[in-house]
């Protein structure tokens, strides 16, 4: 999706007081009926200037969403779509103010945003020990330097490479666990460290 | 909050000691104490004295006491609370959650986890013994609380532990919406992995906690994602889901045994005190029968080593088998007609140090 040269403002251009963009808007917040809104949001595509807006709002969420997506439009665009966005996230209310949508909306496109950023520290904080055991430790990526774009995806699903686990040595780690609650580890994390040691 | 009672950074020099008969009674508790007392006395001597030199010797001394006291408070936390809770593990690949109940009634601490995730599980614990439900096999696994059933081998106490781990004070850091103090137990040598806990200071309860290894990459990890304190605890939440009614029971066993006796020895390498040694089954691992194995357990402190011996077990068919998964390390070898297994949340070259000097010579004559 290029969209060539697009102005850059942080929400993009609406036609001013277009009914036809707020139920666009609308749509694709998902307050539309999804079997009464496609034969609508079909025709809204055929116009040009909500074609553009369409493009344009999706590049914004998926500006927020993710560098991977990112990656497939024009880095320079989106790399100043994001530093807007950073620098100014206030932006995005006033623009859009001013062409007529109603608040909740932006609010709620605001809020997708920073669900979206919450999420991804989620999945550093869970996904990035992952990626470093999944291998050899000395091939993990480091912490800091470790954004969730670290994680790969192939073919829509995720790849977890799983270390060789040699059975024969369950019952030996078994066996260790009722010992190990004897450190500072809480009690508790004993039972759930012999949660996965396989069934005896 | 009943723990603030058993935070020794709290005790006053001449108030009584409010401590509890169960926790005097542990051998390692009480010991403690009594080094407390002589911290105390510590200062007040340095009092007397005024600025001598060797002050900041007794400094960094009674510094010292009081890490370990700390430490101990925190292990003492963990058994003396009553909390119910959500805790997410994390090792390697793997990620679980499980509800954790814990009701102390002042003597004992009854607890109840149930797994959240994956297949069904819950852990029923009254006092030393614990239940395992495998709802699914239909069936009970009775364990006695490992260590705390050998009081012959007393427990390594915090103060041993900070030989070989330095304890850092780092700032505070939100965990379960709570303000914790983060401190870091940074190991004096290679032959252990740090670790980093989050302790909440009211509770004295450990919040999150992450073992790492020399490059400070995270092996594993242990949080509260919310927890409730101190609150009261309604005892139905300690009942298991299931009735147990006509479920296989198993009853896991071992008897304590020396080693010794038998003709093996085994040296840990610094740092590790020898904290149990029994004879035990080993149910599973592709074997359709139980079979025994003596079992040494080794603890700094933080990390455990368990080391088993298996007199004429079938031969490896690798002369080394070994696996990490986490900060657990377990390694296999054949020593004479004997297969030896070491596991712990060690490094592997601990590990391999430990299975290194495992020999055996002919047991001593009676």
């Amino acid at each position: 999706m290029n969209s060539g040269p697009v102005p850059l403002t942080a929400e993009p251009a609406l036609p001013d007081g277009h009914a036809d963009a707020e139920l666009l808007s609308a749509w694709i917040d998902g307050e539309l009926d999804e079997r009464a809104s496609g034969p609508l949001v079909a025709s809204l595509l055929g116009q040009r200037d909500l074609q553009r807006c369409y493009s344009g709002w999706n590049l914004v969420g998926d500006a927020l969403r993710s560098h991977e997506v990112l990656a497939e439009h024009s880095p320079a665009l989106c790399a100043r779509i994001s530093a807007a966005l950073q620098d100014e996230p206030a932006l995005l209310a006033p623009t859009a103010l001013a062409a007529g949508l109603r608040p909740h909306l932006l609010r709620r496109h605001l809020a997708s945003g920073f669900a979206v950023a919450a999420a991804a520290a989620v999945l550093v904080f869970v996904a990035v020990p992952q990626l470093r055991s999944a291998g050899d430790v000395a091939d993990a990526p480091s912490v800091a330097s470790s954004t969730v774009t670290d994680t790969k995806v192939a073919g829509g699903t995720m790849v977890a490479t799983r270390p060789a686990r040699n059975p024969r040595l369950d019952p030996y780690i078994q066996a260790h666990r009722d010992f190990m609650g004897s450190g500072v580890m809480p009690a508790a994390a004993v039972y759930l460290r012999s949660g996965n040691e396989g069934e005896r | 909050m009943i723990v603030s009672r058993f935070r020794p950074t709290r005790h006053r020099p001449g108030a009584p000691d409010k401590t509890g008969p169960a926790l005097r009674r542990r051998a390692g508790a009480s010991v403690l104490i009594a080094g407390r007392s002589l911290a105390w006395s510590g200062c007040a001597a340095m009092l007397l004295l005024g600025a001598q030199p060797g002050r900041a010797a007794d400094a960094a001394a009674s510094g010292a006491q009081r890490d370990a006291a700390w430490l101990q408070g925190v292990q003492d936390a963990a058994r003396r609370q009553s909390f119910a809770g959500t805790i997410i593990y994390q090792r390697g690949e793997e990620m679980h959650a499980s509800r954790v109940v814990q009701l102390f009634d002042g003597t004992e601490s009854r607890e109840r986890v149930l797994t959240l995730d994956g297949q069904q599980r819950e852990f029923i614990r009254n006092g030393e013994e614990v239940q395992c439900l495998y709802p699914q096999l239909r069936r009970v696994v009775v364990e006695h609380g490992g260590a705390r059933s050998f009081p012959a081998f007393a427990q390594p106490l915090p103060a041993d532990v900070l030989t070989h781990y330095e304890l850092r004070r780092s700032g505070t850091e939100r965990v379960a919406s709570r303000t914790c103090d983060v401190v870091e137990l940074v190991p004096r040598d290679r032959l252990r992995y740090g670790y980093r806990l989050c302790v909440e200071p009211t509770s004295g309860l450990m919040f999150k906690a992450q073992t790492l290894n020399e490059r400070g990459d995270i092996l594993e990890q242990v949080a509260f994602t919310d927890v409730h304190v101190g609150e009261p605890i309604d005892p139905a939440q300690l009942r298991p889901s299931w009735s147990t009614a006509g479920w296989t029971v198993d009853r896991q066993q071992s008897e304590a045994t020396e080693l010794r006796q038998q003709g093996w020895s085994v040296t840990p390498p610094t740092g590790f005190h020898r904290l149990a040694e029994v004879v035990r089954h080993l149910i599973g691992g592709g074997d359709p029968s139980p079979r025994s194995a003596l079992q040494a357990v080794y603890s700094d402190g933080l990390a455990t080593v368990s080391v088993f011996i298996e007199p004429g077990a079938p031969t490896l068919d690798e002369p080394l088998e070994s696996q990490r998964r986490g900060p657990v390390t377990a390694i296999s070898r054949q020593v004479g007609d004997a297969r030896v297994t070491v596991v712990g949340e060690v490094p592997p070259a601990t590990a391999q140090s430990f299975a290194a000097s495992v020999s055996h010579s002919p047991p001593p004559q009676h």
